[in-house]
């Protein structure tokens, strides 16, 4: 992941900030399904190839050490009315990719009523809805944090993601999961189908 | 979505108004400048509109929009309050969500009180709208009991305050609400106050201790005394298990008790 920012912005007194957030998501089955795409900003985000839809949505402050081990993350995405959760249930988030991306911008000026303010509302759609197209702005965008994610809880308010970075990979192949009773038999019987009394079988 | 501007701001007396623009926070940057960091630049509203002195019928006007619109986004158009965003954005993002109702009628029948509202950005457009549905739901259970109606003939209150419970599930961006979801269970809450002659207390009183704590039901006049209107009876509890009472040296005795819908 690229940590370079340039210095357009960031020299700059005032700044907007909004975060844009990517979750891939695959069928139960294994193939690719969709990205879903978040921003924590009031309106539509457009970048010039995807939207980004308003939620509210906020993510712990993330710590990283020299040892370039950062740990996990925190996510939390409003869940009112369910939808995450039925697409949660419906589909696998768990070892898929999952993306941060902070965007600064200088929010755009605005002239409303004849009254020009120098920072507007952040909205300069081309589309009949309110929507932020960022493509045209000048702005500094960079990864803030790009993992999997690891386990997810969920209220009927709140959904709740913890993501991992891919360091985590070093130390284990696959993220935490737990198995549920169907599929613990199988288990066995594909330990105990090479394994024979704690010695490898060889017949 | 329901455009309820006429009726939200007909008759009202007063508006108190808070507004948020460019909420931001600030974050610490190695450069050693001043920087101040927008999170979310669509100005956040609260308006708190006052009424005073409203009849039945006005009143019922407040309760019906409220009833049907309680847990979505509504339109209102507040030029009133220099509400800019059907300027600047477009007239489908005038956008309001209901925060708190609160009444109260006293004896001459004169309704006062005050409605709470706060902007949100959930606009009116379908990008917006088809990310989630809206419904406000209210489906009172009718009763036909009278006791509580026969204590009230004797025991009339002076003062009512009419209010609601919800259940909703909201959700905001910055200050502004963005989208609501109803999960059912609107009800009313009355308070009910009162300054009785001693039999005409001791008639409340044993209703009270007839159908007070959480096993009583009794059916409730929506108006929430008699000779107020005709609506229909509807099923209702006390809403505490503790009954506060003053005696006064005149041998009156000052009251008041919660009374919420059961459904």
């Amino acid at each position: 992941m690229s940590k370079t920012v340039t210095t357009n912005v960031r020299n700059d007194e005032q700044m907007g900030m909004i975060h844009l957030f990517e979750f891939d998501m695959y069928t139960l089955a294994g193939s690719f399904d969709e990205t879903l795409r978040f921003t924590d900003h009031d309106v539509f985000v457009y970048d010039g190839t995807n939207e980004y839809t308003p939620l509210s949505i906020t993510f712990d402050r993330l710590t990283e050490d020299f040892t370039m081990a950062s740990d996990t993350i925190n996510v939390t995405i409003d869940n009112i009315n369910e939808e995450l959760t039925a697409t949660a249930l419906a589909k696998e988030w768990r070892n898929n990719r999952a993306k941060i991306e902070r965007v600064l911008i200088t929010p755009p000026s605005e002239t409303v009523d004849s009254q020009s303010y120098d920072y507007g509302i952040s909205e300069n759609s081309s589309v009949a809805y309110p929507r932020l197209e960022i493509s045209g702005l000048t702005k500094d965008s960079y990864v803030l944090f790009e993992g999997v994610i690891d386990t997810f809880s969920a209220t009927t308010k709140t959904f709740t993601a913890q993501l991992t970075t891919k360091f985590t990979f070093w130390q284990s192949p696959y993220p935490t999961r737990t198995f549920n009773q169907n599929e613990f038999t199988s288990i066995v019987d594909a330990i105990s189908e090479v394994i024979y009394w704690g010695h490898q079988k060889t017949i | 979505m329901n455009n309820i501007t006429s009726t939200i701001l007909a008759n009202h007396n007063n508006i108190k108004v808070e507004e948020w623009t460019k909420q931001g926070s600030a974050l610490e940057f190695n450069n050693g400048n001043n920087q101040r960091i927008v999170r979310n630049s669509v100005p956040a509203i609260e308006m708190d509109i006052s009424y005073n002195g409203l009849t039945k019928s006005e009143f019922d006007a407040l309760v019906t929009i409220y009833e049907a619109n309680h847990a979505s986004t509504v339109i209102i158009d507040a030029d009133d309050i220099h509400d800019l965003r059907d300027t600047s954005i477009g007239l489908n993002a005038s956008v309001w969500a209901f925060k708190e109702f609160k009444f109260n009628v006293v004896a001459p029948q004169v309704y006062s009180g005050q409605i709470k509202m706060i902007t949100s950005v959930f606009f009116n457009y379908t990008a917006y709208q088809n990310e989630f549905s809206q419904s406000s739901s209210y489906s009172p259970v009718t009763s036909s009991d009278t006791s509580f109606t026969t204590v009230l003939n004797s025991a009339q209150p002076n003062k009512i305050v009419f209010e609601y419970t919800t259940n909703i599930n909201g959700s905001n961006i910055g200050n502004s609400a963005r989208h609501l979801a109803d999960k059912g269970g609107l009800r009313k809450v009355w308070e009910l106050n009162w300054h009785l002659s001693e039999s005409e207390f001791l008639t409340l009183l044993t209703f009270y201790r007839k159908k007070g704590g959480i096993m009583g039901q009794f059916g409730m006049p929506p108006e929430g005394a008699n000779g107020l209107g005709s609506g229909t009876k509807t099923n209702a509890g006390f809403m505490e298990d503790s009954f506060k009472f003053e005696r006064l040296l005149d041998n009156r005795y000052v009251c008041k008790a919660k009374i919420v819908e059961l459904l």
